[in-house]
């Protein structure tokens, strides 16, 4: 019991130094120069909250899951001579589910760039009557 | 070369910052960014898990922790656009406030 | 070959799935509706047939990652059989009725490889590929603000517990150093979980992420409100199948008892006598039903502490009955209350005037709330009886008495729900229900199952080889 405790404390006492140093050590000081988005840096022009149209943010939600997806290839991609036709058999099933993904989007819409502005535009204006 | 057991500490310091993360942020994209610190770190742990005991299965495992967190992730994006349109912020706790209907 | 006769259920659900989301994108009327719902129950008939005719303690496949033992066949094919019957009961929506039965096809097929996991990854994928169906079936409709706000919600303390999980099984992994069930648990045996702290807090973790599941007690916070803002038969489906599901993976994790007892006895007895205690106090009619949900995880756990002790009634096995007994009724009663439109949320008092409206619907309500509170004719009874004597059998005095107290409790406001559904009308006029012929044929079915097997619970008990 007592090596469970022993790591408990340090793991909890770790993380509340990490942030409570950086409190204690680092008062808040400001002056004009550390006050700039980048210290010692471009200074930035325009407003820093750009709208992003949602169409991006879907996009790079599904480029996030493919992206990922793909992944779980890697392994048989090492091992490709060991495996051999069985493991590029299940990796060819495995595609077919990648693939599913892909045809599901693009039947509903989700790869045409002008459909999802529409849509996200109708949901936006029937969303605040 | 670091002994395995350093990693399962840095493992479970990323966790407890999720945790954290978690319980203190308010805003869902934030909440969202500390549940995926709090998913690596398990994946960290298996990673050392397996260097300790010489054998692949935990790093098999981390492979499977990545898509099932970008896909806890991507709902949870998905559900913020669709929450934003709906309540104008992103606020947890005024989301779970508002009771309208 | 074996091999892929113990992983046919899985691939028929798979592709299955699959082909109900592609078929779904092309049209959406009603013929296609009614094509697609018939459709997802032939795939899951199909996948239920497979997985009955899988021969029980054939070899693991998947490098072990899929067991098939009797128990874990039998809790397959009723949550097959549960889900079927969502799919049927449910009302699908116009315009995406592909992706809502290939989401609830997913998320049996979650339920399937959770409960016939022979590894911790399985027992992972199984929980995630169910929750992150769940989420989406949840805020479907996510037109109502109420639906939106509830899966946020889910989404986010899920995934929290998920992670909690999965932190608890990487410090597992890490201390035993084996992914396999049946091999943890020979290591665990052999070394003694009391000098493997690591393990300890893993097991631990493990248990905390399992709670969230199962909304047992200090981690049940979001039970009510998500039950609320779902679809009724989705609610019926969170608090049936997918709990049975995750009680069916945890029963390989049977050795906590010996070092995690005490915390189940406190989650045992705290979700019995809190669950019972909110459900007094709420009126609206889901979030009674929840909070019973809460309650029923504690009967649950009193067969798990229980374990494989007892004499001819073995704990295991009165969950297993008693998870059946609970989940037609919950489920049941969640659909039924669906029929009932309202454009807010259901109060006890709304159920007024229903028994004159459609006597029907009424009865079958009745039946399943019966058989909540365990009320002799219904299967309710039965399973709480066989969880109590295992458990006292298993030398536990005080999980049971205080499970007696609880349904004390219980009754209470059960009755209530039951009062105001016969009581007359006049003051709700603008009652409303709505459903198809087939919808409550099904009702009446499950009603009747209830109280067939409540009359003759042996029928039940040999047909699932249980004792």
């Amino acid at each position: 019991m007592l090596p469970l405790l022993i790591y408990g404390v340090m793991v909890v006492g770790l993380a509340v130094a990490a942030i409570g140093m950086s409190l204690l050590l680092g008062w808040p000081r400001h002056n004009p120069h550390k006050d700039m988005p980048y210290e010692s840096g471009i200074a930035p022009t325009g407003d820093s909250r750009i709208r992003m149209s949602v169409p991006y943010y879907i996009v790079a939600i599904m480029f996030i899951m493919f992206d990922v997806e793909i992944l779980l290839l890697y392994p048989w991609a090492v091992n490709l001579q060991e495996l051999g036709w069985k493991g590029f058999a299940i990796a060819g099933i495995f595609m077919i589910f990648v693939a599913e993904g892909l045809i599901y989007a693009w039947a509903r819409g989700g790869l045409s760039w002008r459909h999802l502005s529409t849509t996200a535009s109708a949901r936006t204006s029937s969303s605040q009557d | 070369m670091l002994p395995a057991e350093q990693a399962l500490i840095l493992a479970a310091i990323l966790f407890v910052t999720g945790v954290i993360g978690v319980i203190v942020r308010r805003n869902l994209i934030f909440v969202l960014m500390s549940v995926e610190i709090m998913f690596n770190a398990a994946g960290l742990a298996f990673v050392a898990g397996s260097a300790l005991h010489g054998q692949p299965d935990g790093q098999i495992f981390f492979i499977f922790i990545l898509p099932v967190a970008a896909a806890e992730v991507a709902i949870g994006l998905a559900l913020a656009v669709l929450v934003f349109q709906k309540y104008r912020t992103l606020d947890l706790w005024t989301i779970a406030r508002s009771r309208e209907e | 070959m074996s091999q892929l006769a113990t992983l046919a259920p899985d691939i028929i659900m798979a592709f299955g799935g699959t082909l109900v989301l592609l078929l779904g994108t092309r049209r959406s009327d009603k013929a296609v509706n009614d094509f697609l719902r018939w459709l997802s129950v032939i795939i899951i008939g199909g996948a239920a047939l497979a997985l009955a005719y899988t021969r029980p303690n054939s070899l693991p496949a998947a490098e072990g990652w899929i067991i098939s033992s009797s128990i874990n066949i039998v809790f397959g094919v009723i949550f097959l059989a549960i889900l079927a019957w969502t799919v049927l009961a449910a009302k699908a929506p116009e315009h995406a009725a592909g992706e809502w039965h290939a989401l609830l096809i997913y998320a049996g097929n979650g339920m399937l490889i959770l409960a016939r996991s022979g590894s911790l990854a399985a027992l992972f994928l199984g929980i995630e590929i169910l929750s992150l169906s769940l989420y989406v079936l949840i805020s479907f409709f996510c037109h109502r603000g109420m639906a939106l706000r509830g899966g946020t919600m889910y989404l986010v303390l899920a995934a929290f517990a998920s992670a909690f999980l999965v932190f608890g099984l990487a410090l597992v992994y890490a201390s035993f150093g084996t992914l396999d069930l049946a091999e943890l648990a020979q290591r665990v045996s052999s070394k003694g979980l009391f000098h493997a702290p690591m393990a300890m807090l893993g097991f631990g973790l493990f248990i905390v992420g399992v709670g969230f599941k199962l909304a047992a007690v200090p981690f049940h916070m979001w039970a009510a409100d998500v039950y609320e803002a779902s679809p009724g038969p989705v609610a019926g489906l969170i608090a049936s199948a997918s709990k049975g599901a995750v009680i069916a993976a945890f029963i390989p994790f049977l050795f906590l008892v010996n070092t995690h007892g005490d915390i189940l006895w406190l989650i045992s007895a705290a979700s019995m006598i809190v669950g019972n205690l909110m459900g007094l106090l709420e009126l609206r009619v889901k979030r009674i039903l929840a909070y019973s949900s809460i309650a029923h995880i504690g009967y649950i756990l009193v067969g798990y502490l229980a374990g494989y002790n007892g004499v001819g009634i073995t704990g295991v096995g009165a969950m297993i009955f008693y998870v059946v007994a609970y989940a037609l009724a919950i489920a049941g009663a969640f659909t039924a209350l669906s029929f009932i439109e309202r454009d807010h949320e259901l109060g006890v008092r709304d159920l007024r005037g229903v028994a004159r409206v459609s006597p029907a619907l009424a009865f079958c309500i009745l039946v399943f709330i019966i058989s909540l509170a365990g009320i002799p004719p219904a299967i309710g009874f039965f399973g709480k009886l066989y969880l109590f004597s295992a458990g006292v059998s298993a030398g536990y005095i005080w999980l049971p008495v205080l499970g007696l107290l609880g349904s004390a409790i219980g009754v209470y406001y059960y009755l209530r729900i039951i009062v105001n559904l016969y009581m007359t009308p006049g003051e709700n006029p603008n009652l409303k229900i709505s459903y198809t012929p087939l919808q409550i044929s099904i009702i009446i079915a499950t009603a009747a199952a209830i109280v067939f097997f409540g009359c003759f619970p042996q029928t039940m008990i040999t047909a699932l080889k249980l004792f």
